[in-house]
């Protein structure tokens, strides 16, 4: 094909670190982010993986026996146009959101590259570039790629932001395996965007939510990618866990993933504006007494959804507030407008505690629909919220950190 | 089976004894004389209390898949046997590592069967399944490579920007378009060739182009106003397939007279608009592509081998030439792509 230019003056790509809940699926809100950003998004084209199939948007995929490995002697011809693709994910979205940001800014001539090199069931270390896995390999190549051709056709392209949203398939990898593993297959994203653009890019998380049954599995990821996100000065977006699960094991539907990726954008924006977004919490403890705290942006206070969970197990699945604690709770009392939850132990000598990261099977707890819910709960949110342009009659939520960790005495270490 | 206790065994020994298991199986005590001290339980096939699942139920290409094999009871408690293939293969091996889950990287049909056994026997769940469908495939053309002419904005072109006196096409006939006529001349934008209904396009003369079993053309165009006389989008010599806007009315024209021309629909002015027609002697058929998408076919009998000997564009136009392709099918060949996949190429802009 002619290599298609793009009529943008300047572009924006997303590395991505993804897996199943990252896929696009066909949804017909595709065609409404399209809409709303006429000539803006585009993908790189021209790229063949070894077996000479088209690797589109969705990358390179599955070669039949493994995951196929881009053909890196045989080069990107254009940025082809987005429309009527007619799929949706979360970065997707994040990038769609971009674009419709800069529209609403009166700059409709800059555009988004959208592209996911991951694929179901992955774990991180296949970004890794000296792993076996041509994961990485092909979104460092993409990311070549496009900047070439962008250079070629006298385009701007810049890469301020890399997405990770990943992480299911290692809930029952040791933390340390994943943290390591990752801040290899970063190291190598972002030194090719130093490369490539002259700038790092940024973290942005979509921290790893529990599947609907948390039984018997290790689950340290969300603790890893919130101390991670947070030593990489990056952006924590929000947590999968708030999100409907559409097959009762870890997985959402289209408009929850234009969602998810609204949120992010949101996010983004805020951060670009110079405004906190990051939720941190603090644990303080004496005797049988243990305040949480939550550091909230100025004016935003706590919310209780109370009616979250009604159709998905109701409260006896979100016991005080999603708060646990070795021995049990006596009571949990939150301070909605002192950002705060304090918590009267039945054992003040207790060993551990923890938020939103319960141990319980929610797997037959579905709705009319047949969704459920993760399996990590609390009803408490962070008060800021705003309405979804995308998904009519759903809202934007600011999740509150998870989090476990121990109690030695008085004093509380975060795992 | 049941075990007999033999000899002399104080009863204090097994007034507590509630079951006991041989084997897996609970079964009966006696004592000397015959009583039953435990009953045996009574041994029963599988019997399905939830059938497979593949969830959800709503998956399409791409999207991850979990399955559920369901839930059988039954004494001894049974045990499922399972696979999971795709178009009968089994795909079993390719679920994720140690996960009942996948991505669904290919069209077709998943089944999902599941037998519960046990030494009663062996019953089979009510195999799930899930139809994938094939992703609609809009074709990434090489046009330079398929076709015989292809026109855009890019196109190189000789001239100015504001006089353009010729366009060389890609394609494999190496057609080079030149300004032809007189009036007001062919400018070049960034969307493509401007025409004001006075100099228009022609090629030079051809003669040999593999079209003898075919030959379409797509027209990307927007067009602003009506000219002088019925536009020529594409038009030509000898034995061609013409698209035309004859006041107000697209249409498809071909060579044999007397059969009419199909009408594409009526022209939105000021917007831009895709068509296609082609003439098909194998089948003796003119269609064409209108302007809602649907593909419209009338018989062209008596159409002889498809011989263009010129092409000429933007006759008569008042409006821009965005993107135009000319492709031919060879004397017992297949059309290199097809004009669906042009008109959706096209459709998808750029």
């Amino acid at each position: 094909m002619t290599a298609p230019r793009p009529s943008v003056t300047s572009l924006e790509i997303l590395p991505v670190y993804g897996q199943s809940e990252n896929r696009s699926s066909e949804d017909p809100l595709a065609a409404v982010l399209d809409g709303a950003t006429p000539g803006q998004v585009h993908y790189l084209f021209g790229m063949r993986d070894q077996a000479g199939r088209i690797v589109g948007p969705s990358g390179a995929g599955w070669s039949g026996t493994g995951m196929a490995a881009i053909d890196q002697s045989r080069a990107a011809t254009g940025f082809a146009t987005a429309e009527g693709l007619g799929r949706v994910s979360p970065a997707f979205t994040l990038q769609y959101c971009r674009a419709v940001g800069w529209r609403d800014q009166l700059a409709p001539a800059k555009g988004a590259v959208i592209a996911d090199h991951g694929y179901g069931g992955r774990y991180i270390n296949e970004w890794r570039p000296d792993d076996a896995s041509p994961v990485g390999r092909n979104q460092l190549y993409w990311m070549r790629e496009a900047k070439r051709l962008a250079d070629g056709f006298g385009i701007g392209i810049s890469c301020p932001y890399v997405l990770l949203f990943q992480g299911s398939s290692a809930k029952d990898q040791p933390g340390s395996q994943y943290e390591a593993d990752f801040l290899i297959a970063h190291e190598a994203t972002l030194a090719q965007a130093r490369a490539l653009f002259g700038t790092a890019p940024k973290l942005v998380t979509v921290i790893n939510g529990a599947d609907v049954d948390t039984n018997g599995d290790v689950y340290a990821i969300p603790g890893v990618q919130y101390r991670l996100t947070l030593a990489q000065q990056g952006i924590i977006a929000t947590w999968q866990r708030i999100y409907p699960i559409n097959d009762q094991n870890a997985h959402i539907d289209g408009s929850t993933k234009v969602l998810v990726g609204e949120t992010c954008n949101w996010a983004i924006s805020e951060v670009e504006a110079g405004r906190p977004w990051n939720i941190t919490y603090g644990v303080a403890k004496q005797g049988d007494l243990v305040t949480v705290s939550f550091a909230l942006r100025p004016g935003e206070m706590l919310v209780n959804r109370s009616g979250l969970y009604d159709a998905f197990g109701g409260a006896a699945t979100c016991a005080n507030y999603g708060f646990e604690a070795d021995g049990g709770i006596i009571e949990a009392v939150p301070d909605l407008a002192g950002n705060s939850v304090t918590l009267r132990l039945h054992d003040g000598a207790a060993r551990w505690l923890r938020f939103a990261h319960q141990v319980q099977d929610c797997y037959a707890l579905t709705d009319a629909a047949g969704y459920t819910m993760s399996a990590h709960r609390t009803t408490l949110f962070a008060s800021e919220s705003r309405e979804s342009r995308f998904v009519s009659g759903q809202r934007l939520w600011r999740a509150l950190p998870g989090f476990r960790g121990s109690l030695l005495g008085d004093v509380f270490t975060p795992e | 089976m049941p075990v007999e206790i033999i000899g002399e065994v104080h009863p204090a020994l097994l007034s507590g004894l509630s079951e006991v298991h041989f084997r897996g199986t609970k079964v009966a005590v006696l004592n000397a004389l015959g009583d039953t001290l435990v009953a045996a339980e009574t041994l029963t096939l599988p019997s399905i209390l939830e059938q497979p699942g593949i969830l959800p139920a709503t998956a399409g290409l791409g999207d991850s898949i979990t399955l559920n094999l369901g839930q059988a009871e039954g004494v001894p408690t049974p045990v499922a046997a399972w696979d999971f293939t795709l178009n009968g293969v089994s795909i079993k091996s390719q679920l994720d590592a140690g996960m009942m889950t996948m991505e669904l990287a290919e069209p077709g049909e998943y089944v999902l069967s599941v037998e519960w056994t046990n030494s009663q026997g062996t019953v089979r769940a009510q195999s799930a399944s899930l139809v994938v469908a094939a992703p609609v495939i809009i074709p990434t053309i090489d046009y330079p490579t398929v076709t015989l002419a292809y026109l855009n904005a890019a196109s190189t072109y000789a001239g100015t920007a504001q006089d353009v006196t010729s366009i060389s096409a890609a394609g494999q006939s190496h057609l080079v378009f030149s300004k032809t006529g007189s009036g007001t001349a062919i400018q070049r934008t960034e969307a493509g060739f401007v025409f004001a209904g006075g100099y228009y396009l022609q090629s030079q003369t051809v003669s040999g182009l593999p079209t003898t079993d075919g030959i379409f053309a797509v027209v990307d165009v927007t067009i602003t106003s009506y000219g002088t006389a019925a536009t020529q989008l594409l038009d030509g010599t000898g034995t061609t397939i013409k698209l035309r806007n004859n006041a107000g009315t697209l249409q498809a024209v071909g060579p044999v007279s007397g059969l009419g021309a199909l009408s594409l629909g009526t022209v939105p002015y000021g917007t831009r608009l895709i068509i296609g027609g082609q003439l098909d002697d194998v089948l003796d058929v003119l269609s064409g592509h209108d302007l809602s998408g649907a593909v419209v076919t009338a018989a062209h009998t008596g159409l002889a081998d498809p011989t263009p000997t010129r092409f000429i564009s933007g006759r008569y136009l008042n409006g821009t030439l965005h993107r135009l392709a000319i492709v031919g099918r060879a004397e017992g060949g297949s059309w290199p792509v097809t004009m669906q996949e042009v008109i959706a190429d096209f459709r998808r802009g750029v």
